[in-house]
């Protein structure tokens, strides 16, 4: 990969059932082993988006890192948002920005130079290692810095849930013959080897063998798109939309 | 990958968009055979497939201006290729979009579709807009055109456009 920075967000692969919106009900309800589980799960999708955006805005890392954690600690787990979250508001994520900025905003009016960081921090400020935004975002406003980061932490859920799936079902060769033919010529931007050069290189029979194995990968791979994409909308029929306003920001990179 | 967690984060958007192409995209399975039936089955699945399902439209909408993004919204590729009002810069894109899925298609049969959306897009576009879109010469297209038509797979509706196109092309030639 282009970036080889290593990162603890993201959270280990596991299957979710629940969407975000469903997780904030269930807040609400008051189970609160099930809350906490919850929503520390939407913590772990968010925390990377939200910090970036901060930074975006000329917060710098450390500040930006206990402004995110003072966010979710008194808007998110303080219940604010929940309190005020509404299904028909469509994206959760939209949502959440919206909240920012209201946090940012009443941040501002009170200049709070204290420190937001409540000591028992929600994520270990250490394993928060992104000093610097990447150069990619240079040409995108705040808003596109937190959907990029939530787009890429979506993206590397899914690679990472297929990968630990491939592995754990003894599709180690399945998952290798996926990377090298179809995500490492993304991520060098170059052409994908032949299938006789990785049937040689994995000692497969066949080239149709080769390919089905790749198939096998893809399938996982949709299944696992489709399920975490469903934890950000409100209903089933909604995926479709979610799919198209991810094309329509990503497409923003054929533009530069 | 596995013994140190990689992040896709610092990754060109169009890097994304292929990744997020691979989870839309309906991918078909390598055949050793390559039946031409199933191969018919794939195009007419591909061809009549609607926004956003079809990842090749899909793909080819993220490459024009976002503006241009309703007017693809449920519709399938073949009403895209067929309808004269589809714009020079959508055909050009669904030119693209092919181009790229043939280099990076996983089968040969994957690889015969996406050849052929190609040239079904240049089709169109000469056929609708008199353009061509493709630095082949008007011979290269006829000859392709014809190899395309004689094709036992091929869908009917594009066995009409080419055979459209292929009169452009010879016209062409002889107004030379």
């Amino acid at each position: 990969m282009t970036s080889d920075g290593y990162t603890s967000m993201g959270g280990p692969g596991k299957s979710f059932q629940t969407t975000q919106w469903t997780a904030i009900e269930k807040a609400v309800s008051g189970d609160d082993y099930e809350s906490k589980v919850l929503l520390a799960d939407l913590l772990t999708a968010y925390w990377k988006p939200v910090y970036c955006y901060l930074r975006h805005k000329g917060h710098g890392n450390e500040e930006a890192k206990d402004m995110t954690q003072g966010f979710f600690h008194e808007v998110v787990l303080g219940r604010k948002l929940i309190q005020k979250a509404d299904r028909t508001e469509g994206r959760f994520r939209t949502l959440l920005l919206r909240s920012l900025d209201r946090y940012l905003v009443s941040m501002h009016r009170k200049k709070t130079a204290r420190k937001r960081n409540p000591g028992n921090s929600l994520i270990s400020l250490e394993e928060a290692n992104i000093h610097e935004l990447p150069e990619v975002v240079d040409n995108l406003g705040s808003e596109d810095v937190f959907q990029y980061t939530w787009v890429c932490e979506l993206l590397d859920r899914m690679l990472e849930q297929v990968e630990i799936e491939c592995r754990q079902r003894g599709m180690v060769v399945h998952w290798d013959l996926f990377f090298e033919r179809v995500l490492q010529p993304i991520l060098k931007s170059e052409q994908p080897p032949s299938l006789e050069n990785l049937c040689r290189k994995h000692g497969i029979d066949s080239t149709a063998k080769a390919s089905n194995m790749v198939f096998a990968v893809k399938r996982r791979f949709q299944a696992a798109a489709k399920r975490l994409l469903r934890q950000s909308v409100a209903s089933e029929d909604d995926i479709s939309d979610e799919m198209l306003e991810l094309v329509r920001f990503l497409a923003k990179g054929r533009q530069y | 990958m596995s013994e140190k967690k990689r992040t896709t984060f610092g990754l060109r958007l169009d890097q994304l968009a292929d990744i997020f192409g691979v989870a839309v995209e309906n991918q078909v399975p390598e055949e050793s055979d390559c039946a031409n039936n199933q191969l018919a089955e794939t195009l007419r699945r591909r061809l009549t497939e609607v926004m956003p399902g079809n990842s090749l439209l899909l793909t080819a909408v993220s490459r024009i201006a976002a503006s241009n993004l309703t007017e693809m919204l449920g519709k399938s590729l073949l009403q895209a290729l067929s309808n004269p009002e589809s714009t020079v810069g959508q055909l050009q894109a669904l030119k693209e979009a092919s181009k790229d899925l043939s280099t990076t298609a996983v089968s040969e049969q994957e690889r015969a579709v996406a050849t052929t959306i190609y040239h079904a897009a240049v089709a169109s576009c000469l056929v609708h807009h008199d353009k061509k879109i493709s630095q082949h010469s008007y011979d290269k297209l006829d000859e392709s055109f014809t190899l395309l038509i004689e094709k036992s797979w091929m869908a009917r509706e594009l066995v009409e456009l080419f055979s459209k196109a292929r009169q452009i092309c010879r016209e062409k030639r002889n107004q030379k």
